[in-house]
């Protein structure tokens, strides 16, 4: 019987069938594969620009050689983030721009609790890259690290990461949101808007009308209500406030987000965006952001009489801060840890 | 092989695709007259959208023959629904147009465009008196002693007597606030407003005003801390609907009596979502306004009846809001319509 059975499993016919079933098994596993294969390539070709742009913005070093007693922030530590927008036109040579808007952000994640404190591009401050003057000149002087540590030396806070964004990576990360709801304060006119957003114009201006009440915004508008302080009585206090409003109105809107829009949004940042943030900590922290109610948040500004307006000898305009009086504020809100 | 690879191909792609799709982010909103509306009031509101006029009646859905060239917006009617205003302009300047109810030009009242940019005008928030004789709206007086300076005024202008722009000027607002919007004449002669002043803690707010005649002092009828503006008068003169905003971050539309000068208190509030613009019906039963919708797509048109004897036409389908509200019902959908232009009501 054994034998027999033997015959039959090495007969030549009986091995040309196996080999054939064998052979099509191997043929329909590797079609299987390769179709597999396909799937993988069509996706990483959706998620690799995307992947490109992360890399290439994210985790921008943050060199700070004197200060080797800086604890790492851990998973549910508070942390304190420098968020910083500025004039990126042709007026400035490339990371030689003034920042428009600073607004310092500390984040409780275990108590969903947000301080944000704005400061004004006047304030007249040492800055780290030597001599005094406007703060909005340190990233213009030495770049994201020179920001950090002028913020970092004349407000005694401990900065763990930055985030910076130019004009045009603020309108298209709005236009690519889909746009914004808010409240608009009040009537925005401005007859000396800069239009600098033309390619052919960086010394022109314009004029801009945003009405106010609420409404729809798109990111040319929105960049028109965050930045226009020519016509408003508190000058770069009214746009702070206005900053802010855009912040939390982004906030809400990104709630909609997954992740197949990341590649249209992080396409809009190339070369508009740099962080200090690694992608695996702005992954853990747009959650985090989406989990917080605007009650929670805190807002600071440094309104009069915090400051007051000065007119420098060579006719510059500036505030001048009242240390004794922000500090002890700023201590409050961004504690050391 | 080829087979193989030809699938590989397509399963490549299509994944792409596929993944593409999933993406939220929505293209512009479709004009209004690609689609029904969910519901229609009576008679004819007209309302703005990307620069286009568009008219909701009976069921449909119709476009103001007006060029494409220019930005149209903020439609109003006169009181017989015989002629609308409606401002047109670039981002440099706004002018005033008499058109008629399908959007023939008749007239153009002010000259606000010139070459220097800082020397152009801006006219918003027209508002027909409510004999129809005069228009009343917001423009730009240029400040010699300060260029930065860009505030809205009140003006009037005499239709019958076409009288030159900017015409009679009412109000004087504010340094530096943006000034005075939405005016709204009341019966008699006087004027409602909305004035921006600075309070104690530097916030810019918005109070209703009650002016008696050009050039004298106003009374605020609201308090500053309760920032409301966009008043609407309904027609009797009786009640007054307005858009207060006691957050950033709130919108809300209430109605209150209005006798003798003096805000009652509220008998209607809306506070589950952005309101802006709100305008009476012509019998004065109901009201339109614009809010925003829960996705992020802009603004869409709303409806209230404000007393019990509403009549409503041509409702096709239920209403689908499920809010807290009595009677309140949704017009349009997915339109992000032009929430500074405030809807122009007409009876006919």
């Amino acid at each position: 019987m054994a034998d027999h059975f033997l015959e039959v499993l090495s007969s030549p016919r009986r091995r040309r069938s196996n080999y054939a079933r064998q052979s099509r098994l191997r043929g329909r596993l590797l079609t299987t594969l390769a179709f597999l294969v396909a799937a993988i390539a069509g996706g990483a070709a959706f998620f690799l620009p995307a992947a490109l742009v992360a890399v290439s913005a994210t985790s921008q070093p943050l060199p700070r050689p004197s200060d080797t007693s800086r604890p790492i922030v851990a998973a549910g530590d508070p942390f304190t983030l420098l968020l910083l927008g500025s004039d990126d036109d042709s007026k400035f040579p490339k990371d030689r721009t003034n920042t428009q808007s600073m607004i310092l952000v500390r984040v409780v994640p275990t108590s969903h609790q947000v301080t944000m404190l704005s400061i004004p591009r006047d304030l007249y401050v040492p800055l780290s890259t030597g001599g005094v003057g406007k703060i909005s000149l340190a990233y213009a002087y030495g770049g994201a690290p020179a920001a950090v540590a002028t913020v970092e030396r004349n407000f005694k806070v401990r900065i763990d990461d930055y985030a910076w964004i130019g004009l045009k990576g603020l309108v298209g990360l709005v236009d690519e949101l889909g746009g914004v709801d808010l409240v608009v304060s009040n009537p925005v006119m401005d007859d000396y808007f800069p239009d600098d957003l033309n390619p052919g114009s960086p010394y022109g201006y314009q004029r801009v009308a945003v009405l106010p009440g609420p409404q729809h915004l798109d990111g040319v508008h929105a960049l028109q209500y965050v930045r226009s302080r020519h016509s408003d009585l508190r000058s770069d206090f009214g746009r702070s406030q206005r900053q802010q409003q855009l912040l939390l109105a982004l906030k809400q809107r990104a709630k909609s987000v997954n992740i197949t829009d990341l590649p249209r949004l992080v396409g809009t940042f190339s070369g508009e965006f740099k962080t200090s943030l690694g992608v695996d900590r702005i992954q853990a922290l747009v959650p985090l952001a989406a989990g917080f109610n605007t009650s929670d948040i805190h807002q600071v500004f440094l309104a009069p009489p915090l400051t007051t307006a000065a007119t420098l000898s060579d006719s510059e305009d500036v505030l001048l801060p009242d240390w004794n009086a922000i500090l002890p504020i700023v201590a409050e809100s961004f504690p050391a840890r | 092989m080829l087979a193989t690879v030809l699938g590989m191909v397509l399963i490549a792609s299509g994944t792409y695709f596929a993944l593409s799709r999933l993406s939220t982010k929505s293209g512009p909103a479709a004009p209004p007259t690609t689609t029904a509306p969910i519901f229609t009031p009576p008679g004819t509101i007209f309302v703005a959208q990307h620069g286009a006029i568009y008219t909701i009646s009976k069921g449909r859905v119709g476009r103001l023959n007006l060029s494409t060239s220019t930005f149209w917006a903020q439609p109003a009617v006169s009181p017989d629904g015989s002629q609308l205003v409606v401002s047109a302009g670039d981002s440099r300047f706004t002018d005033l147009f008499l058109v008629s109810p399908t959007g023939e030009i008749r007239r153009r009242l002010t000259n606000d465009s010139a070459r220097e940019v800082d020397q152009n005008h801006w006219a918003f928030y027209p508002r027909f008196s409510s004999d129809g004789g005069s228009l009343y709206y917001s423009w730009d007086p240029k400040n010699p002693g300060n260029t930065f300076r860009v505030d809205l005024a009140v003006y009037s202008l005499d239709l019958k007597n076409e009288q030159a722009p900017p015409g009679r000027r009412w109000t004087e607002p504010d340094a530096f606030t943006g000034g005075d919007v939405h005016p709204q004449p009341v019966k008699g002669g006087s004027l409602l407003y909305a004035g921006y002043s600075a309070g104690s803690d530097l916030q810019i707010q918005s109070r209703i005003w009650l002016q008696s005649r050009p050039g004298v002092s106003g009374r605020p009828l609201t308090e500053l801390i309760a920032n409301c503006g966009s008043p609407a008068l309904s027609p009797a003169g009786d009640q007054l609907a307005m858009i207060c905003s006691p957050t950033a971050e709130k919108a809300n539309l209430v109605v209150a009596p209005f006798s003798n000068g003096v805000i009652g208190p509220p008998t209607l509030t809306i506070d589950d979502q952005l309101a802006a613009s709100p305008a009476w019906s012509p019998d004065g039963t109901s009201i339109s306004y614009l809010a925003a919708g829960k996705g992020g797509t802009g603004f869409d048109l709303w409806w209230i009846p404000t007393k019990a004897t509403a009549t409503v036409t041509g409702s096709a389908t239920p209403s689908p809001s499920p809010g807290v509200t009595p009677g309140r019902r949704q017009v349009t959908t997915g339109l992000d319509l032009d929430a500074t232009s405030t809807p122009a009501w007409s009876p006919l």
